[in-house]
């Protein structure tokens, strides 16, 4: 099984540790859970230090505040993080995506963002939960990268709605166009700020399968 | 998620008799929370008005007794000693109305905008050269002229609120009209020159003095206004974490209710997980747990609270929804939140298991959505519903109904 996705969680809580494998069974490509744990050692060690994808939990036991730090380590050894969390802010968000997470989850987005966003992380391709989106369309910073008017309205539409069916009915436009949308906002923030490797591979991966240009960078 | 394994408990300590406000109910008592609040510097703003306009006042009143005590029995005076005494009089008059001009915008509280103030400014000027027409060369600036120092009073009191460099401007052109006609009627004796000097420098000289107290009456009042700002957001803050406090332990009380009994009857094995009962209960309390877990400090947005009220509705009802909110708190006016509230309202209260809620909060606009399994004939009432503030748009697809109400504070 060459092409399969190993992944590492980092989660304090065992039965998410469960669910998450459930989940993955279901998946269309075949996806394995290698290692998990409730530290972010599981993620440096054997068997978990080699995963194609870390699913990162910010909010770990014994810790007062968001495990920004290891996240940031994490990225700057070259891992691909999903982070997946209980916090439900934008600011939590726009740090974790200005630190290199490859995307960001809050835990009440269900199976299908997550199985979605382990298949986008492992190939380098973007992946725009609405959660994220809404921080995004939220963001009011002055670094903010600048957006077209049907970005933030895409943004906004699939914040709100969760369905690209709907935001597609809405906007009138294709399921297909709503994606590339969202997937360009993403390239505009993996674009900005703080460099890492993944941010670099998420815009590398996007010039070769034709979703920017150069010129657009 | 390990701090809000320990957040589960606080209900079970503040279950008292005592009873507990339930903000859900949808009739629930005013929302907690900041009435829509001035916006920053406001306060400050009026404080410093306030003063300012005691200041004009007060000049004003300073000119206004000269004009009438020493000014009037002058110009009677001058009757019959220059000729073209009409000029005198009609330079006393000016300034007069100009007086009357400023005590009517004051005392009514009215703005002076800035091409009336410079046109006062000119009347003052143009009076005070007028009436000195008839004084001769040697007698200017001196008490006979009783036109020059008065004039510079009712300039005080008209631009006391604009910054000093524009007053002394003002003073400087008033002084070279006078340097002006004093050199087109020629002096000759260098004793009447140097008397003049005084005279407009002891003059000036006072008027700038008061315009200098104003400026430091300006930083006093800005620092009052800041002060009192700041003593208003603390009270604020405070009223806000004394609401928000109340409306979690009131929440967190709740949960013992629902949730409690739920967990003990699966633990007793009294219900049966793969009941679809069972599984549609549990679905609902999770919902309820995340949104209290979820929230951060700033609870009490009324417009939060009062969505929240729609969605305590729906959840009685067995219908799990997720909430999620986004951007910063601000103040929503009461009719727009009602008209924001009662649409989305409309759409949980009639959704069949689930539903999900966004509050989106951008520089542009204040959006409520919610997305939820109801009937499509409810999109018809939803459109029916009267609303003159918020737009509203509602989408069908695959037994879906979306619907958002839109709040827009800016044009796109």
């Amino acid at each position: 099984m060459a092409d399969e996705i190993t992944v590492t969680v980092v989660d304090d809580h065992p039965a998410m540790l469960v669910g998450i494998e459930q989940w993955y069974a279901d998946a269309p490509e075949p996806v394995r859970v290698v290692a998990g744990g409730a530290t972010s050692k599981t993620a440096w060690l054997p068997p978990g230090d080699t995963a194609d994808v870390v699913v990162f939990d910010l909010q770990l036991a014994g810790q007062a505040t968001p495990a920004f730090g290891e996240l940031r380590r994490l990225v700057d050894a070259g891992r691909n993080v999903i982070v997946y969390t209980m916090r439900d802010d934008e600011q939590t968000a726009l740090t974790c995506l200005d630190l290199g997470a490859v995307t960001f989850l809050t835990k009440t987005e269900g199976a299908d963002h997550l199985v979605s966003a382990t298949l986008a992380a492992a190939r380098d391709r973007p992946y725009t939960p609405p959660a994220l989106a809404g921080a995004l369309s939220a963001n009011t910073s002055s670094d903010r990268p600048k957006l077209s008017i049907r970005e933030e309205e895409v943004l906004v539409e699939w914040f709100q709605s969760e369905s690209r069916d709907l935001v597609a009915e809405r906007l009138g436009l294709s399921p297909k166009t709503v994606t590339t949308y969202l997937d360009r906002v993403r390239l505009k923030y993996a674009n900005a700020g703080r460099p890492a490797r993944s941010k670099a591979a998420l815009v590398a991966r996007a010039i070769q399968d034709g979703l920017i240009s150069v010129d657009d960078l | 998620m390990a701090d809000h394994a320990t957040a589960t408990r606080p209900g079970a300590t503040t279950a008292t008799p005592t009873p507990v406000p339930d903000p859900h109910r949808p009739a629930a008592a005013p929302a907690p929370g900041p009435q829509p609040a001035p916006p920053p510097g406001q306060t400050a703003e009026q404080v410093r008005d306030r003063l300012v306009r005691g200041a004009q006042l007060a000049v004003l009143l300073v000119g206004v007794t000269t004009q009438l005590t020493s000014c009037l029995p002058q110009l009677l005076a001058n009757r019959d000693r220059f000729g073209a005494w009409w000029t005198e009089v009609v330079g006393f008059a000016v300034l007069a109305g100009v007086a009357a001009t400023i005590a009517t915008r004051l005392l009514r509280n009215r703005s002076v905008s800035r091409p009336l103030a410079f046109t006062l400014c000119g009347a003052c000027v143009a009076a005070a050269a007028l009436a000195s027409i008839p004084i001769p060369a040697r007698l200017l600036l001196v008490a006979d002229d009783w036109s020059f120092g008065i004039a510079g009073w009712y300039i005080l009191a008209i631009l006391l609120r604009t910054r000093m460099r524009t007053i002394a401007a003002v003073f400087a052109v008033h002084a070279l009209v006078t340097v002006a006609e004093v050199l087109l009627k020629g002096v000759h004796d260098r004793y009447v020159t140097v008397q003049m000097g005084m005279v407009a420098v002891s003059v000036f000289g006072l008027e700038l003095a008061v315009a200098l107290l104003a400026v430091v009456l300006h930083h006093t009042a800005s620092d009052a206004g800041e002060a009192a700002e700041r003593e208003e957001r603390t009270r604020t803050a405070e009223a806000i974490a004394e609401a928000t406090h109340r409306d979690h332990r009131a929440r967190y009380t709740r949960l013992l209710d629902t949730t409690v009994p739920l967990l003990a009857g699966l633990a007793y094995g009294a219900l049966d997980p793969s009941d679809e009962q069972v599984r549609r209960r549990a679905a609902v309390e999770t919902a309820r747990m995340r949104q209290l877990f979820a929230e951060t400090d700033d609870v009490s947005d009324p417009l939060l609270h009062e969505l929240r009220a729609g969605i305590d509705v729906a959840e009685r009802q067995g219908v799990s929804v997720q909430l999620a909110v986004r951007g910063e708190i601000r103040p929503v006016p009461q009719p727009v939140r009602q008209e924001l509230v009662e649409t989305a309202a409309a759409v949980l209260a009639s959704a069949r298991t689930t539903a999900r809620a966004t509050v989106l909060r951008t520089p542009a606009a204040i959006r409520v959505s919610v997305v939820a399994d109801a009937p499509a004939e409810v999109a018809a009432t939803v459109e029916r519903q009267r609303r003159s503030r918020t737009e509203t748009t509602t989408t069908t697809k695959n037994d879906r109904l979306w619907v958002e109400a839109v709040w827009r504070t800016k044009s796109p």
